[in-house]
């Protein structure tokens, strides 16, 4: 038992009860009675004040009900209520993971609610605990909600209301995507920086204590500082055995000599220290294509030395099979885990399309030759005149991708190019300077789909043209004096610029050119979104174009349900950040068109960390290792006494009430 | 058990007719009964009982020597023949009894239920009509009553009444006195006292409320002769207030001076006023005790046929 305001109570009895006591002997309403002498009456009470001194105190029935009335309102204002816990003055942070692995369902022994369930029943209890202020005295307790994933929202600033921060605990949903609480603290951080713009030392932070409900595995713990002054509690939420085994990529590919068929690749990771086995189910548009004749085997974890701790991996890939249509392709490992979202993963792969290509200016045979190698629809020679008609008339939309190797051209209408040596007249790309000599590599980046087996660590450019790069685009290749190789997406216009002819560079003769030519070409005809990409991971946007003319664009979600996509130019749409994993199906009408034009998109949880689903014992905040202490719910909920004193006390007044009624008219 | 009073008694309620004050079959039961004295009075005219003044009955008392101007009648001859000296024959006389019966009429008695005064008035008809039934002489006075304007009146009286013809005009008279006056207790016995002559047999009815004390008054009536007998004449409402419904916070109101007194009845209260009813009531018994005074406290509720016949000839004042 805990009273929260003991002194409030105390006072308002100490000022209530002695006027009561004399406004009840003051206009006490005494029952005229005629007798036929005072005579002994009077004596007797005489005598009783001689013997007592405190013969008006003595208590009649309506007296003690009023005290007892009084107490009660009295004790009500103490607020009792069980076990109020440890109250904490000051700013207090809970910050509580909603990402992926949070769904798992340990958060109880039962096994029946999610760790994101069981963290926010712990997590108001907290508040409840640390914002004891009750009704009647403002607790100098704040409190701030932060949920984090993939990105980290504020679901209250400090707030001294209790009922505000239960309610923003309540309001957290749960997420697929993964566990970054640096955007947590950053927030937290700014609101308790403090501005006094008298200050002439500048903002000032002030100190809080957070308060963490996660299973501990969090992507950028090492990361994080704890700050002068800020404290830390980590509740564990989870069980520290939970074991769980996921997809760790997915991929497929049209072979290059049979783009009719699809071949699906797939990893499985094992972070258990046991050696797991799983079927694999293949399904195409649905429907089960194939399971695995035997169960994979994965290998447990290794910890490698300088590398730490490395899950097993298990790479897989299906039979190749027939699909010219485009297909939505879903691998799903059989079998339970402790987390059943990492053990499904789609893929959406585009119908087996062949792509009109055209190349401007072709000085090099070397590009020629390898777009002829190519299995192309049609591959046109523009000279630069040919060209700008055409792009003055429009008529290189019909081209799925337009080379330009070293060629000046004037305009460059929407569409898709690879250009080669000279800077195209984009926005975004400036050239700059003279152009820079023996230029070597310094670094690539190598997930991309176009740089898929490029190796460009022999690769030598004896002159290349030194551009800035503006806003959307993405240096791919950089050399020590710039980019080598560029990525433009603006809208309309998506551009792979190579700054260099690779007439003057070695390239020609590295087996890297060959392989970045097709899926350069590929990846703008968009054929290679679906061979190497592993879909969207949650805490991302979905970003396509649609037609300019689309409407009535909705967009419906793994659960089912459908919403409307708002924008305002549909050819560069972009809807999310998408929070749960599983298939998205945007769909959009178009005028003249009577059928509803739709694409489906795979969002899938591959995230290591978040694959790993015990919960950590301790959390290592960069120098700073926290303990965890496994977080408590469902235990003695802190019940205000309160209401129900004061639904006694009125039963009282009834009863008081009844009494006085009765004894008035018996008066 | 009956509730607690709020007031004096409704005029309804009030005994209108003598059949109200005694009724034919008390009159039969009564008709055998006498008042007794525990002393032998001399009257006015012959009686029926015995006096201590020798007188002229058949019953022989004493001799005694003549004296000049005694009455030759009664010179015993026999003895003077014997003797040669003249001796008187002394017979014992019967006389009539004086009785009188004062009646309390103030306000305070006009109360409770059955209502004091209405009681008193009740003894007093069945006490008078023994009296008379038995040829004594009867009187009757009251005091504290109000006269016919609503005002407080004198001592009230009706005196020498004789016979069993004169029971309506007793009862006439009790039923025309009105209550509701102040005490005046000791005024009424000092003037009892005075005008009273003879000796008789005296009978108070009265709730012996006095706030100034009854203390002198009875003094004046008990050293004179009388035979005294005080009935103090209580409520069952007045004994055991507690048990008749009186609780809660109260405003007592003096019936006859308006006197308040705030009282918050509870246990304690109850019992300190039994203690006080107690001790008054024993200070008047051993006040009447010193006194030669017959102290007798009746209960309105007692059935007034037992009081008579049982309870006062046990006490000695009827036979």
């Amino acid at each position: 038992m805990t009273w929260l305001t003991p002194l409030f109570g105390g006072i308002v009895l100490a000022a209530v009860v002695p006027p009561l006591l004399a406004l009840y002997f003051l206009r006490l309403r005494r029952t005229r009675r005629v007798i036929p002498s005072t005579l002994l009456w009077k004596r007797s009470v005489e005598d009783l004040r001689a013997n007592a001194p405190f013969q008006r105190l003595r208590p009649t029935l309506l007296l003690f009900l009023q005290l007892l009335l009084l107490a009660l309102l009295a004790v009500a204002l103490m607020q009792p209520r069980f076990d109020a816990g440890e109250r904490r003055d000051g700013r207090t942070v809970l910050l509580i993971d909603n990402s992926a692995s949070m769904n798992v369902l340990d958060g109880d022994e039962a096994g029946t609610r999610s760790r994101l369930e069981f963290a926010k029943a712990s997590a108001i209890e907290r508040i409840e605990a640390l914002h004891g202020g009750g009704i009647f005295s403002g607790s100098a307790a704040e409190i701030m909600v932060v949920a984090f994933n993939d990105v980290a929202e504020i679901r209250t600033p400090f707030t001294d209301s209790r009922q505000a921060a239960i309610a923003a605990v309540q309001g957290i949903e749960a997420t697929d995507g993964r566990s970054v609480i640096g955007g947590g603290l950053q927030l937290a951080r700014a609101f308790l920086t403090v501005i006094d713009p008298d200050s002439q030392t500048g903002p000032v932070a002030a100190p809080a204590a957070l308060e963490l409900w996660s299973d501990g595995r969090i992507v950028d713990l090492g990361d994080q500082v704890l700050r002068a002054g800020e404290t830390i509690d980590y509740h564990r939420v989870g069980s520290m055995k939970t074991e769980n085994i996921g997809i760790a990529s997915i991929a497929a590919q049209r072979p290059y000599d049979a783009p009719g068929q699809v071949q699906v690749f797939v990893a499985i990771e094992n972070p258990t220290a046991s050696t797991r086995s799983a079927d694999l189910q293949l399904s195409v548009n649905g429907v089960v294509r194939s399971i695995t004749a035997r169960p994979v085997e994965i290998p447990p974890f290794q910890e490698q030395p300088g590398l730490g701790r490395t899950a097993g991996r298990k790479q897989f890939s299906f039979a190749p099979f027939d699909q010219e249509r485009d297909a939505i392709i879903e691998v799903l490992v059989l079998g339970e885990d402790g987390q059943p979202i990492d053990d499904v993963a789609g893929l959406i792969v585009p119908p087996a399309k062949r792509l009109r290509v055209a190349i401007v200016d072709a000085e090099s045979f070397v590009l020629r030759s390898i777009l002829e190698g190519m299995a192309l629809k049609s591959l046109d020679l523009l000279d630069l005149a040919e060209y700008e008609r055409l792009a003055e008339s429009g008529g290189l939309d019909d081209y799925d991708v337009v080379v330009l190797d070293d060629a000046a051209v004037k305009n460059m209408p929407p569409g898709r190019y690879l250009s080669f040596g000279r800077t195209p007249p984009v926005e975004g790309l400036t050239e700059f300077g003279t152009p820079a000599n023996g230029v070597i590599v310094r670094r690539s980046s190598e997930d991309h789909p176009i740089l898929r087996y490029v190796n460009l660590d022999e690769l030598y450019v004896s002159s290349m043209h030194k551009v800035t790069t503006g806003p959307g685009v993405t240096t791919l290749v950089e050399s020590g004096d710039g980019a080598l190789v560029v990525a433009l997406d603006r809208g309309p216009i998506q551009l792979i610029h190579v700054t260099f002819d690779p007439l003057d560079s070695n390239w020609p003769y590295l087996r890297s050119f060959v392989n970045f030519v097709p899926n350069a070409v590929e990846y703008l005809g968009g054929l290679g979104e679906a061979l190497a990409t592993t879909g969207i991971a949650p805490g991302e946007p979905i970003v396509t174009r649609l037609p300019d003319r689309a409407e009535q664009i909705r967009m419906r979600l793994p659960d089912g349900t459908e919403e409307a996509v708002e924008t305002g130019d549909p050819s560069s749409l972009a809807w999310g950040p998408v929070r749960r994993a599983g298939l998205y199906e945007l769909s959009w009408e178009e005028p003249g068109s009577t059928e509803r034009q739709r694409r489906t998109f795979a969002v899938n949880q591959l995230d290591a960390i978040e694959r790993r689903i015990d919960a950590a014992e301790s959390i290592d905040f960069s120098v700073d290792a926290i303990d965890g202490s496994a977080a408590k719910a469902g235990g003695t909920r802190w019940q205000d006494f309160w209401p129900w004193i004061l639904a006694v006390a009125l039963a009282l007044m009834l009863v008081e009430w009844w009494i006085w009624q009765r004894q008035s008219a018996a008066g | 058990m009956t509730r607690f009073p709020e007031g004096p008694p409704p005029a309804t309620s009030r005994p209108t007719r003598v059949d109200d004050l005694i009724d034919g079959r008390l009159m039969a039961r009564l008709d055998h009964l006498d008042v007794m004295s525990r002393k032998i009075f001399n009257g006015r005219v012959q009686g029926e009982r015995r006096s201590k003044r020798r007188g002229q009955s058949v019953e022989f008392a004493d001799f005694r020597p003549y004296v000049h101007g005694d009455d030759l009648r009664f010179v015993d001859w026999n003895i003077y023949g014997r003797l040669d000296r003249l001796f008187l024959k002394i017979f014992l006389e019967e006389e009539d009894l004086s009785m009188i019966v004062v009646v309390d009429a103030s306000s305070s008695m006009h109360w409770g239920d059955p209502a004091k005064f209405d009681y008193a008035r009740r003894l007093a008809m069945a006490l008078g009509y023994i009296g008379l039934v038995n040829q004594n002489r009867v009187s009757l006075a009251a005091f504290g009553g109000l006269d016919s304007e609503g005002k407080p009146a004198e001592l009230q009286r009706i005196s020498n009444l004789r016979g069993r013809r004169r029971t309506h005009e007793m009862g006439r008279w009790l039923l025309d006195i009105e209550p509701g006056g102040v005490g005046g207790f000791e005024d009424a016995m000092r003037r009892i006292a005075l005008t009273r002559q003879g000796r008789g047999v005296m009978i108070v009815l009265s709730d012996f409320f006095q706030k100034d004390g009854f203390e002198s008054g009875l003094r004046y009536v008990s050293g004179r002769g009388y035979d005294v007998h005080a009935m103090q004449i209580l409520a069952p409402q007045e004994i055991e207030p507690g048990r008749h419904g009186m609780s809660g916070d109260l405003r007592l109101v003096d019936l006859e001076d308006d006197d308040e007194a705030e009282v918050t009845v509870n246990a304690a209260v109850l019992r300190g006023y039994r203690d006080r009813l107690d001790a008054y009531c024993g200070g008047l018994r051993d006040y009447c005790i010193r006194r030669s005074i017959m102290h007798t406290l009746v209960d309105t509720s007692t059935d007034l046929d037992a009081l008579l016949l049982d309870y006062l000839r046990k006490r000695g004042l009827l036979r």
